[in-house]
């Protein structure tokens, strides 16, 4: 028993040191970048950024929303956390927010929307959630979410129609190519295809279930008379561009694609998120629950600018001819002389 | 009042991976064989919970969850007795198939939201949150005052009952025959085996109960936080053997009942002890690290004090 009693005891302490630590503290948790500026300590908000990982695109917006905020000469107190893959460590993280009564918590992707939805269970404290794909799916537009809105990363089918036509106003039929085993791919996909029968464009798809039939998928679009392919964010034709665009370019027909990458790896144009812009809009909705309105009076946003990427070397090869208006808002990831900007 | 709000969230946080830890504890202590299919096999009892309830069913829900976990279990068990596969490959193996079936238990998608679709009052079509036993049990308290009205506190004591029942039923069954069987097997296998009790069917059953506890907690964390994720599932080997051990250095041996207990002693201090760690005004990045060593001091504690037995000695004496 007494060994059980000095154990208990020096756990005690051990968790008691730990705890003291962060009380000692005005961050509060985290050594991430905090700012307060002028107002005495009631009248500082505080704001909790919340993301389940370390990840390029999630460390953009993060930074993103920190320096907006930082920025915008309120009276906040910024503190971030990051559960770092474990997934378990985003119900601790959140219970840590709300027993400090923050005022405002912005939780990164889905699962962490989800879970902070759970942990401030409808307490009145606002959730501004950035990067959740589909919200409505993932539980944060319904009744019981009067404090929850945010940014969505999803891009709309649209937008995708609005890339091809932006090079080629006269496309008469574009060709959907895709596999049919990954999701995202052939939502993406059916999104566009509802969007072509209500605006009345032209199609063709063809799916394939692996990658050897890729060059026939390409052939079979290409001679039902396609004037653009475009294939989603496409994690296997992602890796076989060069045949698909063989194919294509070939027969001098562009191929529009759902990631930089796949521009990279020769496909011709791309729309995608900017992290930098979903972060900003995050900021701006967080300032203005800040000024006074009501989370529920706020419906999420999707962006409202993306990312626009070009492979001028890819132009090159199926003979483009587009006025130099089209690449206006693009920015360039491969040079004519085959020079990537991809990754810097 | 903010610590105690925190120790509350760890301690409901603690209690629901608990019947975690007691699977971990039946392989690990009882048939002591590592079973790495527990990263599975909680997603799996999360997925299948996941599906159930939203067709309306939270209760059968969890045994759904629970008996998806045994059959893993049964999975990881054949490969073990049938095929002679190492048990730690065999685990590996039924885990990762196991990505697959959750993947299509969750309808081709990696994440899940406990919702169904309804039409309101006004007749337009709305998702609705499915009911799940937290959402009933926190209903009884509709209109609590103070301690009662935290949701934390309804999840810890609905949690904290369903925890000290299945304890209180394994503590019973481990001094039955088929209980006792299994810990022989985990004992001395080849004694069993004289004994003309069929030592596969009796490990068989043990890492089928083992997993079933490991899915029930998944299952029970689904309806807590109202999603299941594909991700769920990392890192909970580690944290379930961090749990026996540090209940182990707590309470020391003490039998088959007291291991039990403290096995749920040890998720609770676990969590404590991380949801302190993130308390620590340090980079965020940086807790993983100190929970590692944390963990790995509980793990050295028997080991000084083996070395340590004069002084322990001289420490009573005064």
């Amino acid at each position: 028993m007494k060994k059980f009693v000095s154990v208990m005891a020096s756990a005690l302490v051990i968790a008691g040191i730990l705890a003291g630590c962060g009380s000692a503290s005005t961050g509060s948790g985290s050594g991430a970048p905090s700012a307060s500026t002028s107002g005495t300590s009631e009248d500082v908000y505080r704001i909790a950024i919340v993301q389940p990982m370390s990840h390029t695109s999630l460390d953009q917006i993060r930074d993103t929303i920190v320096s907006e905020l930082e920025a915008s000469g309120k009276s906040v107190e910024i503190t971030t956390e990051n559960a770092n893959g474990d997934s378990t460590a985003l119900s601790t993280i959140l219970s840590n927010c709300k027993a400090e009564g923050v005022d405002l918590v912005v939780p990164i992707a889905t699962s962490t929307a989800q879970s902070a939805k759970a942990v401030f269970d409808g307490d009145g404290t606002p959730i501004v959630f950035a990067a959740v794909s589909d919200p409505a799916a993932a539980g944060l537009t319904g009744d019981d979410c009067q404090y929850i809105t945010g940014v969505s990363n999803n891009i709309p089918a649209a937008e995708i129609v609005k890339l091809i036509f932006n090079f080629q106003p006269d496309c008469r039929k574009i060709g959907f190519l895709y596999t049919s085993s990954e999701a995202n791919s052939v939502s993406t996909i059916n999104a566009a295809k509802v969007y072509c029968d209500q605006e009345g464009i032209a199609y063709e798809e063809v799916s394939i279930a692996n990658l050897s039939e890729l060059q026939t998928a390409a052939e079979t679009l290409i001679s039902r008379g396609v004037d653009a392919l475009y294939t989603g964010n496409d994690n296997s034709i992602a890796s076989a561009m060069a045949t698909y665009t063989d194919v294509a370019y070939a027969a001098g027909i562009p191929v529009y694609c759902g990631a930089d990458s796949m521009v990279a790896d020769g496909g011709f144009a791309t729309i995608g998120v900017n992290y930098v812009q979903l972060g900003e809009q995050v900021a701006d909705m967080v300032l203005k629950i800040l000024d006074g309105a009501a989370p529920a009076d706020l419906p999420y946003e999707t962006l409202s600018d993306y990312a626009k990427f070009v492979n001028l070397q890819a132009a090159g090869r199926f003979g483009a001819d587009f006025p130099d208006s089209a690449y206006m808002d693009y920015d360039v990831l491969v040079e004519a002389d085959g020079t990537s900007h991809f990754g810097t | 009042m903010a610590y105690l709000s925190m120790l509350i969230s760890a301690l409901s946080q603690g209690m629901l991976y608990a019947p975690m830890a007691l699977g971990v504890f039946v392989t690990f202590r009882i048939l002591k064989t590592p079973d790495l299919t527990v990263d599975g096999s909680f997603v799996f009892g999360m997925t299948v919970c996941a599906a159930v309830t939203i067709a309306g069913h939270p209760v059968l829900a969890l045994l759904a969850g629970t008996a998806a976990g045994a059959m893993a279990g049964f999975f990881t068990a054949l490969l073990q007795t049938k095929l002679r596969i190492e048990p730690i490959l065999s685990g590996i193996l039924v885990a990762a198939g196991l990505y697959t079936v959750n993947y299509a238990v969750l309808g081709g998608q990696s994440n899940l939201y406990l919702q169904y679709d309804t039409v309101n009052s006004a007749g337009a079509a709305v998702k609705a949150a499915s009911p799940t036993i937290y959402k009933n049990f926190a209903a009884l308290f509709a209109g609590a005052e103070g301690v009662f009205a935290d949701s934390n506190v309804q999840v810890l004591l609905l949690t904290l009952a369903i925890v000290a029942v299945l304890t209180a039923a394994l503590g019973v069954f481990f001094f039955t025959r088929p209980g006792m069987a299994i810990r022989a097997t985990g004992d001395n296998e080849e004694m069993v085996r004289s004994s003309s009790i069929n030592a596969d069917l009796t490990r068989t059953a043990g890492v089928m109960l083992a997993n079933a506890l490991v899915a029930l907690a998944g299952a029970l964390l689904c309806q807590q936080q109202r999603y299941a994720d594909l991700n769920c599932g990392s890192s909970m080997l580690v944290m379930g053997l961090a749990s026996v051990i540090i209940g182990q250095v707590l309470f020391g041996d003490r039998g088959m009942v007291g291991g039990l207990v403290s096995a749920v002693g040890g998720s609770l201090l676990y969590r404590i002890i991380i949801q302190a760690a993130y308390q620590v005004d340090m980079p965020s990045y940086a807790v993983k690290l100190l929970s590692t060593l944390i963990v790995v001091a509980a793990l050295a504690v028997p080991l000084v004090r083996q070395k340590l037995p004069r002084r322990r000695k001289g420490g009573g004496a005064q």
